[in-house]
């Protein structure tokens, strides 16, 4: 492990930190629906980084693959973690308003179908919601998906073509 | 040529339909895409399909204006700093219930052991006061 000066260690953080916060806000935000509990992803994925890296900290396509794979694991645990919360009130309508939050926040200028289309998103498993977003949001490469997700590139072409056939047929059941 | 439109005779829709979103993503070689290309022409299942998969795609990239904050608060930043340039505060910090627990656990045990202390020399003390006697 590089050993850094104080110095050297702040230049570390700022760059890192100013590089990918925006991307990871953006990819957790559209995870989880949620604003500020993406912001808590985002802060727990960075810790952990720089707690655990143990390569050089500079801006690569491992360390921005690295943060894609531990802000999507968090992202889950904050899911699972807010339905216990919820189920736990037994109040089941509430993490549905929370999630959409951000749906009604911004409902002026949106078309119905966009709306139709994010809650469809919302509703899909965080693999298949992964998969989307890195795709349509983020406009990664199917190479650059499978190194975030572990999967081949025929298998990233796969699972996004169902998706995204499953997303059209209820798109255009909703019209109906 | 020749061999290319020979191939495209026997290419089922079937064939086609599964590779329509990553045609459109870009995703696949030049030959491909032209088979694609040419069968779409002739195809109007796999044209509907098309339009199906980029009208979901549209409805998507719309909702895209939904604005997630584009930087961390100030002070999550320095949190995150924080623990980076200071680890070992960090941990003090993280585990401050356990650290204090731990601490007021020490003194007492530290208290304790000087109210027992103290009270056995007392007793101590007293023992020894009918041994003077005896002596006087
Ligand atoms: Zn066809």
């Amino acid at each position: 492990m590089k050993h850094y000066s104080r110095r050297e260690k702040e230049k570390a953080f700022e760059v890192i930190v100013s590089q990918y916060e925006a991307q990871l806000l953006r990819y957790v935000s559209r995870m989880i629906f949620n604003f500020d509990l993406a912001e808590d992803v985002v802060q727990e994925t960075f810790l952990k980084l720089f707690k655990n890296w143990k390569d050089e900290l500079a801006p690569s396509p491992q360390i921005l693959s690295w943060l894609y794979r531990v802000a999507h694991n968090k992202a889950i645990d904050m899911i699972r973690k807010e339905n216990r919360r919820i189920n736990h009130q037994n109040n089941k309508a509430e993490w549905d308003k929370i999630d959409l939050e951000i749906l009604h926040k911004e409902k002026s200028g949106i078309s119905e179908n966009a709306l139709a289309a994010a809650e469809i998103l919302n509703s899909l498993t965080p693999d298949e919601k992964q998969l989307v977003i890195l795709k349509v949001y983020e406009k990664k490469t199917y190479k650059e998906i499978s190194e975030i997700t572990n999967l081949t590139t025929g298998n990233v072409g796969f699972k996004l073509h169902h998706i995204m056939k499953k997303m059209a047929k209820r798109l255009n059941k909703g019209e109906k | 040529m020749a061999k290319l439109s020979q191939k495209q005779s026997i290419i089922k829709c079937s064939d086609i339909e599964p590779h329509l979103f990553d045609f459109l993503q870009h995703e696949l070689g030049s030959a491909q895409t032209t088979i694609i290309t040419e069968h779409l022409k002739k195809c109007e299942d796999c044209k509907k399909s098309l339009a199906e998969l980029q009208s979901s795609l549209k409805a998507l990239e719309d909702f895209g204006v939904a604005q997630p904050p584009k930087h961390l608060t100030d002070n999550r930043r320095k949190r995150i700093k924080f623990a980076y340039m200071h680890p070992f505060l960090n941990f003090c910090y993280i585990h401050h219930k356990i650290i204090s627990i731990i601490i007021v656990i020490i003194t007492l045990a530290t208290v304790l052991f000087l109210i027992k202390n103290a009270s056995l020399d007392k007793k101590r003390n007293f023992k020894e006061y009918p041994v003077q006697l005896n002596l006087r």
